[in-house]
C-alpha cells in the first residue's frame, strides 16, 4: 500500500504523520480452524498535536488496535511506524527504548494500579526501569507529576486505595507522562467514572496536550466525549475503519450508513432535541467476527445495502469522498438523503 | 429502613409482611437490573426464567404461561422467540439478555417497573433500542416507570419528570423541560454543563465539577453540596435547605439557587467552577485544590520544571 492512499486530514499537512498504522492485521485463534478476526486491515495516520478519536462498539476491535500500536500485542500483519521506525520489526531492547515515546491509559483505574506499591513507585517505575532518575531524582520528579495531574505532591507514600477512582485515573496519567512520551493512546479513559468526574479528566487531558505537544488516540464507546476532545474521528465496525471525518462535520454529514446509524442513537440531554431525534434502526445484531459477512461486512444491516449484489460480493475500499473524509462504502454519496 | 413511608396505591409497603410484599414484589411492582448477566440464573434456560416469574404469582393461568413467555419475548423483540426460549442466558446477547429480563419485569403486567440503570451496560444502538421498548410500554400498557441512571440523555429522551439526587437526598425535582432548561440547583445546572453534546457544532472547554462526590460516612454540614458548589453563600456552611417550590412543579433544596447566582454572581460568565469561586465563600482553613498545568508559564516538560 503507497502512502498517497492513506488517510491523513489534509492532503497537503506540512507535518509528517508521528504514527502510520499500515494495513494492520490481528487475528486470534478460536480453537481449531476458527480465526477471531478482531482488527482485520486497518489504515490510518496521526500527526504531531492532533488528537485523533477512535469509535465502535463493544467487540468492534478498537481496545486490540490501541494495543497493538502500543505493541502490547504482536500484529498478524501490516506496519506500525512511529517516527518513522517500524514496531512491528522491533525486538527486545530496540522496541523498549521506543516504548519511552508510547504509553498508554487504560480503563480500568481500579485494575491497573498494583494495590500493592505505592503511588510514588506506580509512577516513578518507568524512570527506574529506563535508568533515568536516582532515588532522590525519582521522588522529585513523581511529586512534579502529581502535581501537573492536579493531585497533592506529598501523596507520594499513599496506596492506591486510598483515592478515588477520578485520583486514581489522574495517576494513570501521571505514569504515563513520566518518560516524556509523544503519544498516548486512551483507551476508555473516561468510560469507569463519575459522570461529575468525567469533565475533570478530560479538561486534564486537553491542558496536558497542549502543555506537553501531546499525541493522542481516544479509544472510546461514548461518541459525544470522542468528538468533544478529538480533531478526527475513526468509527470502527467489525475490525474495520468505515468512515474517518474530521469531529466538526461528522455530526452534519456522514459517508457511511454505519456512522449515521451511531450518531442516530445517542440520546443528547435536550428534551426538545430528543423529541424530535428519530433513531435509524439497524436490523439484527452485530455478526460474529468469526464469521464476518461476505463484501462491506455492514450490509446484512444496512438500510441501503444492494444485497444481493455488490455491498454482498465487494469489499467497499476506503476511499476519499472529500477534503479529509473518508469512507468505505459503494454508496455513500447515498448516505446522508436516503439513511433515515 | 430507619424511618418514613412508601404509599403504593395508598397502602405502606413497609408495613406489609414478608408474605405480603412477596406477592406486591413482580406482581404490582417489578424491577430490572443493570447488569443482566448477573440478574439472570446462568444454569435455568431463559424461558424457564420468564415462566418462573408468572408461576410466582399465579396472576396468569397456569396453562398459558409458556404461551405467553414466547408472546414477551416476541413482544422485546428477541428474534426467532419460540425457539430461544430454550436457550440459556449466554447464548444470547447483552441486548438480547436486558430484553429478557424487561420480559420477566412485564410478566404480570406490573403497574410500576423499576428499572435500574437498565441500559448503562449496553452499546448505544442497543439502548436506543430498549428505551424505545421502554416508551412503548408506557404508553401501550400504562405502566409507570422510575428510571435509574446516570445518563442525563436518556432521561430528557424517556422521562417526564425527574428527580436529582446528591449524597443521599433529592436535590432538585420537576418536569423534564424546566430541568433541563432551567435548572435552580447548582448541581443540576453543573451536571448538565459537564457533559458534551454530540449535536453541538463546536465545544467549550466542558465546565467540571470540581472535587469529589462527599464521603457518605463523614457528610459535610450544612448543604451536602457546598464543599463542591461555586456559588455558596455563609449559611450553605451551617443550614441545610430543603426543597422549597420554585416554579410550577419544579422545588430545589438551596439558599442561592441559580435564578439568584445568574443575577448576582455572573453565572452566566464563571469559568472558574472551583468551590466557592462565583461568591468568594471559602471554609476556614480552605485551600484552593491545586490547578496542575493551568498555572506555570510556557510548555515545559516534567523534567525541567523539576530541576531548581
Amino acid at each position: 500500500m503507497t502512502s498517497s492512499v492513506l488517510p491523513v486530514s489534509e492532503p497537503a499537512a506540512t507535518d509528517a504523520p508521528l504514527l502510520r498504522v499500515i494495513d494492520v492485521v490481528k487475528h486470534f485463534s478460536a480453537g481449531v480452524g476458527a480465526t477471531v478476526k478482531a482488527v482485520d486491515g486497518v489504515s490510518f495516520d496521526i500527526r504531531p498535536g492532533e488528537t485523533v478519536g477512535l469509535v465502535g462498539e463493544s467487540g468492534c476491535g478498537k481496545s486490540t488496535l490501541g494495543r497493538l500500536i502500543t505493541r502490547l500485542l504482536p500484529v498478524t500483519s501490516g506496519q506500525i511506524l512511529f517516527d518513522g521506525v517500524d514496531l512491528t520489526a522491533l525486538r527486545g531492547e530496540h522496541l523498549r527504548q521506543q516504548r519511552k515515546q508510547l504509553q498508554i491509559i487504560f480503563q480500568d483505574p481500579f485494575a491497573s494500579l498494583d494495590p500493592r506499591m505505592t503511588i510514588g513507585d506506580i509512577i516513578g517505575e518507568p524512570l527506574v526501569n529506563f535508568g533515568l532518575a536516582g532515588r532522590h531524582e525519582k521522588d522529585r520528579r513523581v511529586q512534579e507529576l502529581l502535581r501537573v495531574v492536579g493531585l497533592n505532591p506529598y501523596f507520594n507514600n499513599r496506596y492506591p486505595h486510598e483515592f478515588s477512582g477520578g485520583q486514581r485515573q489522574r495517576i494513570g496519567i501521571a505514569r504515563a507522562l513520566a518518560l516524556r512520551p509523544k503519544l498516548i493512546v486512551c483507551d476508555e479513559p473516561v468510560s469507569a467514572l463519575d459522570v461529575s468526574i468525567q469533565a475533570q479528566i478530560v479538561n486534564l487531558l486537553e491542558d496536558l496536550q497542549a502543555e506537553f505537544h501531546l499525541t493522542y488516540l481516544f479509544i472510546a464507546h461514548d461518541l459525544s466525549v470522542v468528538r468533544h476532545i478529538s480533531d478526527r474521528v475513526l468509527v470502527m465496525y467489525l475490525g474495520k475503519l468505515v468512515e474517518i471525518a474530521p469531529s466538526d462535520v461528522l455530526y452534519q454529514s456522514q459517508q457511511h450508513p454505519y456512522t449515521r446509524a451511531l450518531l442516530s442513537a445517542i440520546p443528547v440531554p435536550d428534551p426538545r432535541v430528543e423529541s424530535q431525534r428519530r433513531l435509524i434502526h439497524l436490523s439484527g445484531e452485530i455478526p460474529s467476527p468469526l464469521h464476518p459477512p461476505s463484501g462491506c461486512r455492514f450490509h446484512p444491516r444496512c438500510p441501503i445495502a444492494e444485497a444481493p449484489g455488490i455491498c454482498s460480493q465487494v469489499e467497499p475500499p476506503m476511499e476519499q469522498k472529500a477534503p479529509g473524509r473518508f469512507a468505505a462504502c459503494h454508496f455513500s454519496d447515498r448516505v446522508v438523503t436516503e439513511v433515515g | 429502613m430507619v424511618g418514613g413511608q412508601i404509599l403504593f396505591h395508598g397502602r405502606d409497603l413497609l408495613k406489609l409482611s414478608r408474605e405480603e410484599m412477596r406477592r406486591v414484589r413482580g406482581r404490582d411492582i417489578a424491577m430490572i437490573f443493570q447488569d443482566p448477566l448477573s440478574a439472570l440464573n446462568p444454569v435455568l434456560r431463559i424461558g424457564y426464567q420468564v415462566d418462573e416469574a408468572m408461576h410466582a404469582h399465579d396472576k396468569v393461568p397456569r396453562n398459558q404461561v409458556a404461551a405467553r413467555s414466547v408472546h414477551l419475548l416476541d413482544t422485546v423483540r428477541v428474534p426467532d422467540a419460540s425457539r430461544r426460549v430454550r436457550d440459556y442466558p449466554h447464548q444470547f446477547s447483552g441486548g438480547m439478555r436486558q430484553r429478557a429480563m424487561i420480559a420477566m419485569g412485564l410478566a404480570n403486567r406490573p403497574e410500576l417497573l423499576i428499572a435500574d440503570e437498565p441500559t448503562t451496560a449496553l452499546d448505544v444502538t442497543v439502548q436506543a433500542q430498549i428505551l424505545e421498548l421502554l416508551r412503548e410500554m408506557n404508553r401501550e400498557t400504562g405502566t409507570s416507570i422510575i428510571l435509574i441512571t446516570h445518563n442525563l440523555g436518556v432521561v430528557a429522551g424517556l422521562c417526564s419528570r425527574v428527580i436529582v439526587m446528591y449524597a443521599g437526598e433529592i436535590v432538585e425535582e420537576g418536569p423534564i423541560e424546566q430541568i433541563f432548561e432551567n435548572p435552580q440547583h447548582p448541581y443540576t445546572w453543573a451536571l448538565l454543563r459537564s457533559i458534551p453534546r454530540i449535536d453541538f457544532a463546536r465545544h467549550d472547554r466542558l465546565r467540571s465539577i470540581e472535587g469529589l462526590p462527599p464521603d457518605l460516612i463523614a457528610l459535610p454540614r450544612g448543604c451536602k453540596f457546598h464543599p463542591r458548589c461555586p456559588f455558596r453563600v455563609e449559611r450553605c456552611l451551617t443550614d441545610e435547605p430543603s426543597l422549597q417550590t420554585v416554579k410550577g412543579g419544579q422545588r430545589a433544596a438551596c439558599w442561592v439557587t441559580m435564578k439568584r447566582a445568574y443575577e448576582e454572581m455572573g453565572a452566566a460568565d464563571i469559568i472558574d467552577t472551583r468551590p466557592g469561586a462565583a461568591s468568594g465563600v471559602h471554609p476556614p482553613g480552605f485551600t484552593l485544590p491545586p490547578f496542575g498545568a493551568a498555572d506555570g508559564g510556557g510548555p515545559t516538560g516534567p523534567s525541567e520544571v523539576a530541576a531548581p
